[in-house]
């Protein structure tokens, strides 16, 4: 059983009445109780037993869900750019990383991990040109303007394609990805803030939805990464994002076929904290950049427990096995 | 000194106790040149209403200080307006225009209108007067017009003038009948070139001050306006003129300068520039939207002009002949425009030189190893440069963010040549599990500057901590930076 968020005026833009609340889907024919039924965005809401059992029934309520679950484009699947991971891709809508959607990264702690973003962010890019192949330009926006280019040709990206933009403040960064958004030329916009606050996101969201075109269109679209970078502690929790997904990015200590004292390929663990039309999860990945993949990281299986890292709410890396798709029980 | 201070007595050359003497009610202000001298260009500029060729008189007499000494009568402006006096409704309107507007600033002026540089400027020095401030000398006739003027109108050097009276050449008339050979060796060259100016005999050229754009339009309003709309609307007319000159001579513009007169006087210029030259006016319009609320209208504009101060040569684009058959092409030849037209746009806003592409420096210095050149060349400059990056020296061994200076930490390693055991970074301390290295990096030897050659030698160290972070490290002369952060 999976849980559905639904945000207001979100998803039935077209029906006033829809509360901002949890509805459980059933699986298999489980009677939804009256009065606790969905809300159709033509005829306000659906009462569980009628629409199970009116033309199409239980199947009807489905498509309506699917439809929910792609994230409110009506009429085309969304275009997606498979992560070459089959326990990843089976956990993201439509079986890959959206296109022509807003995702957030964020690490663990602030500038500590500005490395691992980057490197979580840039093989994403890599996957997406795997998709999108053309070599459309990358705008890459940040205040900072760390970007080492020369390192983005050993992550299997042209440099050249890169288009290197230096705001001086999160409102400029934001601005210009919302820019970038709207040039279909581009294959991804990338932007480094501080904070992503609800409308900024929302109005990425909705930016980079737009660039996917209408129907029929054959469009990719743009794919906006929004990498956070936190210069001072977050007061105030995090803010509610409207991206389409969010992740969080942990390194985690590589291992190498050679010897104990060699640095291995990158190893994260990956949580994906929200994402519309998924469940959350939890894994742990490799990257590979010279084949342009993730892969299961062999689980720490040869290390004592007492050297495990201290972080282990909802770990995968308690069994010693090979797996790590994890989902959340409801 | 004022017109005031003259009808007192005063003159220039008296001295301050002789001249308080004569007027005690004086007021004194000390001589500054340099001020009196930006004054005179900022009204240079502020001419360039009524013609792009202005320059103030002190810069086109470079090296013979002829205004501010006792001949001079005033600064002056330097205005070539063959060809524009139509457009203010005559020359003797324009004089009395450009009179008038100076008299509104509180300036004295007088002006006339002549054909050479050296007819008008010795007749708006002593041929106009309080009363008549505006001198027009029909073309042709700067010979009759001069005849009755003292020397001193000839722009001449002080100790000429004064040697000509002391031979009783008090007119300039008197001059006429000499040749240049009888001139030249009492009075020197510079006589009898001028005297050649003055009458047209030998061309004299205006330097402008600034440069005049190629490709100007200018919109003139009947009264000042201040409304942001108005403005709008003005500039979009003025692109509509511009691009149609632009297209007809087949350019394309790289540098725009909108410039706005204001009624009190002073000027607000904007400056853009575009990736590529471009003369759609729909782009352009859009890039002005950004920097449009930068200029102050103050108490209204009276005149703005818009200059295409940088073209570059571009072709005709071959326009699609149906809609029905072009829309594919229509699409492909957008979107090709699209990346120029963003770039256009970030730049507007962010500043020139925000948007910027990487460019490969074979160089083994980390710091050096790319340059940032500015985005928008053309396609096959970039596959030139996709070729370049695939020499990068191990891409993989250098880190995805590189510090923009190396930080110091506090390391320890177990033994000298060893990787660091630990470090503190940022007041936190990282253990290295995992560490490779050195990698030994020199400075360029060929570079001669002081600093590079004592830069010690530094090791590079790919170090990985106890979470699995991983950094750049280095150690010169014993010392430990760190430099970058692997993803």
């Amino acid at each position: 059983m999976s849980l559905l968020f639904r945000e207001k005026g979100r998803v039935f833009s077209a029906a006033a009445p829809v509360a901002g609340r949890a509805a459980a889907l059933p699986e298999s024919g489980a009677r939804i109780p009256p009065g606790e039924g969905l809300f159709s965005a033509e005829a306000g809401p659906i009462d569980g037993l009628t629409a199970l059992r009116g033309p199409g029934g239980l199947a009807a309520i489905r498509e309506q869900v699917r439809r929910i679950e792609r994230g409110g484009l009506s009429g085309r699947a969304r275009p997606v750019a498979p992560l070459g991971l089959a326990a990843l891709d089976a956990a993201l809508p439509g079986g890959g990383l959206p296109l022509g959607a807003l995702h957030e990264i964020e690490g663990e702690r602030a500038e500590w991990d500005d490395g691992v973003t980057l490197g979580f962010c840039l093989a994403l890019l890599s996957r997406l040109e795997r998709a999108v192949p053309g070599g459309a330009p990358i705008l890459w926006i940040s205040r900072q303007g760390d970007l080492y280019p020369p390192a983005l040709a050993g992550q299997g990206l042209a440099p050249a394609r890169f288009l290197l933009v230096r705001a001086r403040s999160d409102a400029e960064v934001l601005w210009a990805m919302e820019e970038g958004l709207r040039c279909r030329r581009l294959c991804a916009v990338v932007g480094e803030v501080e904070g992503l606050d609800r409308l900024a996101g929302r109005r990425l969201q909705l930016a980079a939805e737009a660039s996917l075109g209408a129907q029929g269109d054959q469009g990719k679209g743009v794919t906006a990464f929004a990498l956070h970078r936190r210069f001072r502690p977050l007061r105030q929790g995090r803010a509610a994002s409207a991206a389409l997904s969010r992740w969080r990015v942990t390194a985690a200590q590589s291992q190498d076929d050679l010897g104990e004292t060699f640095i291995g390929r990158p190893r994260w663990r990956l949580d994906l904290l929200r994402c519309r039309g998924a469940a959350p999860g939890s894994w742990q990945v490799e990257w590979d950049d010279a084949a342009c993949g993730f892969s299961l990281a062999s689980a720490l299986c040869d290390r004592p427990l007492d050297a495990q890292p201290r972080r282990e709410p909802r770990g995968p890396e308690g069994a010693g096995g090979e797996l790590v798709g994890f989902r959340h029980a409801v | 000194m004022n017109a005031a201070a003259e009808r007192g007595g005063l003159e220039p050359g008296l001295p301050l106790a002789e001249a308080r003497a004569l007027l005690p009610g004086l007021v004194t202000v000390p001589h500054a040149p340099q001020a009196d001298a930006r004054a005179l260009a900022a009204l240079a500029a502020w001419c360039a209403r009524y013609t792009p060729w202005t320059a103030p008189d002190s810069e086109h007499d470079a090296g013979l200080s002829v205004w501010g000494g006792p001949f001079s009568g005033g600064a002056g402006v330097l205005l070539d307006v063959t060809g524009c006096a139509h457009l203010f409704g005559g020359e003797r309107a324009l004089l009395e225009d450009l009179q008038a507007r100076l008299a509104g600033f509180g300036y004295t002026a007088r002006a006339a209108l002549a054909d050479t540089i050296g007819c008008a400027w010795a007749m708006a020095r002593h041929a106009a007067t309080t009363d008549h401030p505006c001198v027009v000398v029909m073309p042709g006739h700067q010979r009759a017009a001069l005849a009755p003027l003292p020397p001193r109108a000839l722009r001449l050097l002080p100790k000429t003038v004064e040697l000509m009276d002391r031979l009783g050449l008090r007119r300039v008339e008197d001059l006429y009948p000499l040749n240049a050979a009888v001139m030249t060796p009492r009075f020197g060259a510079l006589a009898v070139r001028r005297l050649a100016q003055a009458l047209g005999q030998e061309a004299e050229a205006l330097s402008p001050q600034s440069p005049p754009a190629a490709w100007l339009s200018r919109q003139l309003f009947a009264e000042p306006v201040s409304d942001p709309e108005d403005i709008g609307r003005a500039v979009t007319l003025l692109l509509a003129h511009l691009c149609g000159e632009l297209a007809r001579a087949g350019r394309g513009a790289r540098q725009l300068e909108l410039t706005a007169y204001r009624s009190d006087g002073s000027l607000q210029r904007l400056t853009l520039g575009t990736s590529r030259p471009s003369r759609d006016a729909k782009h352009l319009r859009r890039l002005f939207t950004e920097k449009l609320p930068r200029l102050d209208p103050g108490f209204g504009i009276e005149v703005m002009t818009l200059g295409a101060t940088l073209t570059a040569k571009l072709a005709d684009q071959q326009m699609t002949l149906s809609h029905e058959g072009g829309t594919a092409g229509q699409a492909a030849a957008e979107g090709a425009k699209d990346i120029p037209e963003l770039v256009d746009r970030l730049a507007g806003r962010l500043g020139n030189g925000a948007v910027r592409a990487p460019r490969m420096v074979e160089s083994h210095v980390p710091e050096r190893a790319f340059a940032l050149a500015p985005a928008g060349g053309d396609d096959a400059n970039d596959t030139r440069a996709n070729d370049d990056w695939q020499k990068t020296p191990h891409p993989k061994l250098r880190p995805l963010r590189l510090l923009a200076r190396p930080e110091p930490v506090e390391a320890l390693s177990l033994l000298p040549d060893y990787p660091p055991a630990q470090f503190r970074w940022r007041r936190v301390l990282h253990q290295v599990v995992r560490a490779e290295g050195p990698e030994r990096l020199l400075g360029e030897w060929w570079r001669t500057d002081e600093e590079e050659s004592a830069a010690p030698p530094r090791d590079y160290f790919r170090v990985e901590d106890a979470d699995g972070r991983r950094y750049w490290l280095y150690r010169a002369a014993g010392d430990w930076y760190l430099h970058g952060l692997f993803g």
